[in-house]
């Protein structure tokens, strides 16, 4: 039933200028017997070289929706997603959680593409130093495990290993939510920079405005399993239209960034 | 690891030494055959020639003990060891999978932790007969549920761990993803559960073999050494004393382990 949701469109003729078209898709889950909709009649479109973002309050479905998207979450899962690239990765959360305790940094780096892909051993050890130059970590990292690291260096990994099998979509679930605030700008400039030199497509999920509005192109926001608005960020920012988009950003209280975004368009 | 469970792991690692240096010194060679009947030496007290004394036939005690050890670790080891490598397999298929197959192995074991595991071996005993090896393999079978159980529940909280997902995103197949993700990830809990294992097989060993069944006699086992003695208990307590001491130091050198490893 789920292999039929997800369709992967990988011929040129098909190309819509999207990385992904998801239609109608529905998450359903049992509450005591009674149906919870977790997503509820969600359409969007990431296109090509942008990055999405995906506000909503905790709980709203957004996890939930990103994992349907890749195939994770599987059970009660309706509707249309459509991929037009092969292999989209994630960035997960929680960096402790997404790297395996029991493997050295370098055994996860290679891993993607020991498992996919015909690679000498000298080829995996050059992409793999290629990668880790790629995302501002030393080489001697590679020896150790996953505990040995800070979090801001295992969300480094986590990325890496993500885009080893260059894949041209990603899913960043809440990447920076587990990290203090410096290193959440340093992991932030990371995404951005490559975004820009592997022309990647970003669906950025985060319940923290500030850090969509620095980052994303264009913003949905969700609530109850719901897209409630979608659009450019600085509409949804600065002229909400629905009720709850106002009260969110009141919360946020984004309307301080307003000088900030201005000035920023000055001096480009 | 603070001073009270070191203090534990020390103890049990020392009296553990002690039964491993005594199954070592029965796979070498014993001071005398444990099998020699000598009347001349019947209920001999303890003294340098006999360590331990004789018994009702004049046999070394010692001597005895010791093969006893030995076969008592040698059947242990292999029940557990099989009890891991069945346990593994079902608990790693059902935690893996889930569904209906996960429904019916786990209702299986269910049923067969429903039983002692004394009970389970000796329908199994009774079923094929006695003998060695017919007892490694009854007390095999009644390990492996709760080896199963227990590493069913480790696989199913790593299973829905993120760097799983991220591995299923890269395009593994399942036999990878159980092979190099997750089992290297059971060593911890394995460990503690085989040191306890190894502890209940020594004691269902002991129960067997008290009870007749596993090493055939003349060959000594702790457990019928024991059912042996009770004839003179009153008479000559240190025929019983010694297997039984040497019992419950292996159980407690074990159960030590078993509570402070992995801490």
């Amino acid at each position: 039933m789920n292999k039929s949701i997800i369709k992967t469109i990988t011929s040129d003729s098909e190309r819509t200028g999207n990385v992904l078209e998801v239609k109608h898709l529905t998450v359903e889950f049992k509450k005591n017997k009674q149906p919870f909709y977790a997503v509820n009649d969600v359409s969007f479109d990431v296109k090509e070289g942008e990055i999405l973002g995906l506000a909503g309050e905790s709980g709203c479905g957004k996890s939930t929706l990103s994992r349907s998207i890749l195939g994770i979450q599987k059970k009660g899962v309706s509707g249309e997603i459509k991929h037009f690239y092969k292999r989209p990765q994630m960035v997960f959360q929680d960096p402790a959680g997404s790297l395996n305790p029991s493997k050295t940094i370098e055994f996860i780096l290679k891993e993607p593409i020991t498992v996919k892909g015909n690679f000498s051993g000298e080829e995996k050890d050059r992409r793999v130093r290629e990668m880790l130059k790629m995302v501002d970590l030393s080489e001697e990292l590679l020896t150790r495990y996953p505990h040995e690291l800070s979090g801001g260096q295992r969300q480094r990994i986590c990325i890496a290993a993500a885009l080893m099998q260059e894949p041209r979509f990603l899913i960043a679930d809440e990447p920076v939510s587990a990290l203090d605030v410096t290193v959440q700008s340093q992991i932030l400039d990371l995404l951005k920079r490559l975004h820009k030199e592997l022309n990647l497509s970003i669906l950025f999920i985060s319940h923290d405005l500030r850090v969509i509005f620095n980052l994303c192109d264009r913003v949905m926001i969700m609530k109850s399993g719901k897209i409630v608005e979608m659009g450019d960020k600085e509409e949804i920012y600065f002229s909400p239209k629905q009720e709850y988009t106002k009260e969110l950003m009141d919360a946020g209280r984004t309307k301080y960034m307003v000088s900030e975004s201005k000035s920023e368009k000055n001096i480009k | 690891m603070n001073k009270a469970t070191k203090m534990k792991f020390i103890t049990g690692l020392v009296i553990t030494g002690i039964v491993l240096i005594m199954t070592i010194w029965g796979i070498i060679k014993t001071p005398y055959d444990p099998c020699e009947m000598n009347a001349s030496a019947k209920y001999a007290g303890m003294s340098i020639k006999h360590l331990f004394g004789c018994d009702q036939f004049g046999r070394d005690i010692f001597s005895r003990v010791l093969v006893g050890v030995r076969e008592t670790m040698f059947i242990s080891a292999c029940v557990v060891l099989i009890g891991v490598f069945f346990g593994t397999i079902f608990g790693t298929v059902t935690g893996y999978y889930g569904g209906w197959l996960d429904e019916i192995l786990m209702r299986l074991n269910d049923a067969v932790l429903a039983f002692p595991s004394i009970l389970l071996a000796l329908v199994v005993i009774g079923l094929f007969g006695g003998g060695k090896y017919q007892l490694i393999a009854a007390l095999g079978i009644a390990f492996v549920p709760s080896f199963a159980r227990i590493v069913r529940g480790e696989v199913l909280k790593i299973r829905n761990l993120d760097y799983i997902n991220a591995v299923k995103l890269y395009g593994a197949s399942d036999a990878r993803i159980i092979v190099v993700h997750i089992l290297p990830n059971l060593k911890t809990v394995l460990l503690s559960s085989i040191v306890i294992g190894f502890n209940n097989a020594v004691l269902a060993e002991a129960g067997m073999s008290y009870l007749g069944m596993g090493v055939a006699p003349p060959d000594p086992a702790l457990g019928r050494m024991l059912s042996e003695a009770q004839a003179f208990i009153f008479t000559t307590p240190r025929i019983a004393l010694f297997p039984g001491l040497v019992i419950v130091l292996m159980i407690l050198g074990f159960s030590l382990l078993g509570d402070t490893v992995g801490k």
